[in-house]
């Protein structure tokens, strides 16, 4: 019996040791969001932890915000060492001197992303299209542009945010009536007009969805096409539209914590995201566009997204020193009966 | 006899703790996790009553609580906190006590079942909790749905997004916070008081009013306080069923904190909302102590 245990304990060993992952004892963390960015990163997970003998840790944040002030509050002892999160909080973590330069040299792929995506912070991961989506049974017309929203014929049927992508929706709201982000007086003039249509604001962008399903709202005034791009499709009730213009997408960057020991390693695993293979299986699952140009778009989107020409990258650190200002003047000025 | 031998046996086990080497440890080793708890508590404390007491260049400085006591768009946040807390936990209480009451005379199977169903809205989280009264309550909710129905209206009434949704919302989710404590003391009550006060004569309602409410109270009490700082302090039932359009005040210190990135504003206002807390918990004590010192 004895004799037989010990030939089980070897031959399960020597199993081990062949098929096992040779992957370093030591992980690398990566923080990003719950969820389907969980969910995603996690069906790519063994793949990257074989091609980079590297064991990765996923650790979730609510949001880009609630990630940056878990940096923050980690900033003497960092216990993540990448870092997934919106162009717009990572340009405060860079001024904060939480995230350091990537080692280019590590990071071979980096040559196929376009010179435009690669951020100080670093490289862009995938791409969010940011557009509205509605339920065409339950809304009155087709909703084609922005300024549809305006329409009395929606009265009540709206639900927006001025938490998403940091008030991007205001920006848009201020484009359309003639200013931009350094110039936002013409976007809370252009809002009140939209007061009688809005019905409820939402804080985070699955809670539009979950509005628009329970008949809460019918259209979703600024949504992300992450969220109901699973149920898009010929037969669908469910539409998304990215209006020509202006035309926004909420780019999303891995960038590197600084202080953590394992530079090569992260370097690795962050060669392995940027991959076109890796980076089409995860855009597949969250309805994204890859940043590597050898990565195609998932199928489904492809119709969706109409050509990039007019596409908004704001100034983020300008939006981040006057960001208290409009959530102020959102709440004082528009969230009002 | 084993019972006896038993409670020997732990008489001994006690006086060995108490005569033993570690009588002077051991009663402080216990207090350990306590300590680290409240240690951890008071630190926070600290911390953010320290961030609130600087200015934006980082110098020591009232400038935080001055904006938050002289702008009238952020008190109005602490005003309707308590307005809403005012009048959302007497209806709790009013819902609440029958049901504690009703559990407090059931019968053992009954009383696992009354307990049951508040155990599970407990343990439920409270946006799914809110997501649910969205579900009873919207536009496309079983009740507006069930009036259409009738043929009592021809539209949805708006019953959420606006501060009678977050009212709904902040009279039904903490009602377990309000029955257990009043059905702990209704169920300690001995049945005999009311049996004598109705062989003198008292009618049930005056039975009620004169022995079971009065002998209530100290479980009211604990009810109302539980109660009014959930609702005081809410964050999620106003964020979801106000909609946007009823923030109260745990909101505007999440948007300081979380949006705004103005953690120093933040936390004076969560200073600030502590002090009027711990204002209202020593009035209600008073109030307590004077009620007892009456019913002496």
């Amino acid at each position: 019996m004895k004799r037989f245990l010990k030939l089980s304990l070897m031959a399960l060993a020597l199993q081990l040791a062949l098929d096992g992952p040779a992957v370093a004892a030591t992980p690398i963390v990566i923080q990003t969001w719950g969820g389907p960015f969980t969910d995603a990163l996690n069906s790519v997970k063994v793949d990257i932890e074989k091609s980079t003998g590297t064991q990765i840790r996923l650790v979730t944040q609510a949001s880009s915000v609630a990630g940056l002030q878990r940096l923050e509050a980690q900033k003497a002892n960092p216990q993540v060492d990448l870092w997934m999160t919106a162009d717009a909080t990572a340009a405060t973590a860079l001024a904060e001197g939480i995230i350091e330069p990537l080692p280019k040299d590590l990071i071979p792929n980096l040559k196929d992303i376009p010179a435009k995506l690669v951020y100080p912070a670093g490289p862009t991961i995938w791409s969010s299209p940011r557009g509205m989506f509605y339920r065409a049974d339950r809304t009155p017309f087709p909703i084609k542009k922005w300024e549809d929203l305006w329409d009395p014929r929606l009265k009540g049927m709206i639900t927006t945010s001025i938490d998403q992508d940091k008030g991007m929706f205001i920006i848009i709201a201020a484009m359309l009536a003639g200013g931009n982000e350094k110039n936002i007086g013409p976007g809370f003039e252009k809002l009140k007009a939209l007061k009688p249509n809005l019905g409820v604001i939402y804080k985070a962008d699955a809670e539009a969805l979950k509005l628009v399903q329970a008949g809460e709202a019918n259209v979703a005034g600024y949504g992300v096409l992450g969220v109901v791009y699973k149920l898009l499709g010929p037969d669908s009730n469910y539409k998304f539209v990215m209006p020509a213009r202006p035309q926004f997408m909420s780019v999303n960057l891995v960038t590197m914590i600084k202080g953590r020991p394992n530079r090569a390693e992260a370097a690795k695993v962050i060669n392995a995201i940027l991959d076109p293979t890796i980076q089409e299986r995860i855009v597949e699952q969250l309805g994204s566009i890859p940043s590597n140009k050898n990565a195609k778009a998932p199928e489904r989107i492809r119709d969706v997204i109409p050509p990039l020409e007019d596409l908004v990258v704001p100034d983020w650190d300008y939006v981040n020193a006057h960001y208290g200002e409009w959530v102020e003047r959102w709440n004082r000025e528009i969230v009002t009966r | 006899m084993s019972v006896v031998a038993s409670a020997g046996g732990a008489d001994r086990q006690i006086s060995r703790w108490r005569g033993g080497a570690g009588r002077g440890a051991t009663p402080y080793l216990l207090l350990v996790p306590g300590a680290l708890v409240v240690a951890t508590f008071l630190g926070s404390l600290v911390v953010a009553g320290g961030i609130s007491l600087r200015d934006a260049n980082g110098a020591l400085s009232l400038v935080q609580y001055k904006r938050f006591f002289t702008d009238p768009f952020y008190l109005d946040f602490l005003w309707r906190s308590l307005r809403i807390a005012a009048y959302s936990t007497p209806i709790t209480l009013l819902l609440g006590y029958p049901y504690a009451y009703v559990m407090a005379r059931s019968s053992p199977p009954a009383r696992l079942a009354l307990t049951l169903i508040l155990v599970i809205q407990l343990f439920t989280s409270d946006v799914v909790r809110a997501y649910a009264l969205i579900l009873v309550f919207g536009n496309n909710g079983i009740v507006n749905r069930a009036l259409m129905g009738l043929g009592l209206i021809d539209s949805p009434i708006p019953l959420l997004f606006h501060e009678a949704g977050v009212a709904i919302g902040l009279i039904l989710v903490p009602l377990p916070f309000m029955i257990f404590p009043i059905y702990s003391v209704l169920k300690n009550i001995e049945g005999n008081l009311e049996t004598a006060a109705a062989s003198l004569g008292a009618n049930r309602a005056r039975t009620f009013l004169y022995v079971t409410l009065p002998l209530s109270l100290p479980g009211i009490l604990a009810g109302v306080v539980l109660v009014f700082l959930f609702d005081l302090t809410a964050y999620v039932i106003p964020g979801m069923l106000g909609g946007g359009y009823f923030n109260m005040i745990a909101n505007a210190v999440f948007d300081q904190a979380m949006a705004v990135l103005d953690k120093r504003f933040a936390a004076a206002i969560s200073m600030s909302l502590l002090l009027v807390t711990l204002a209202i918990l020593y009035l209600i004590h008073v109030i307590g102590s004077r009620i007892r010192r009456a019913e002496r």
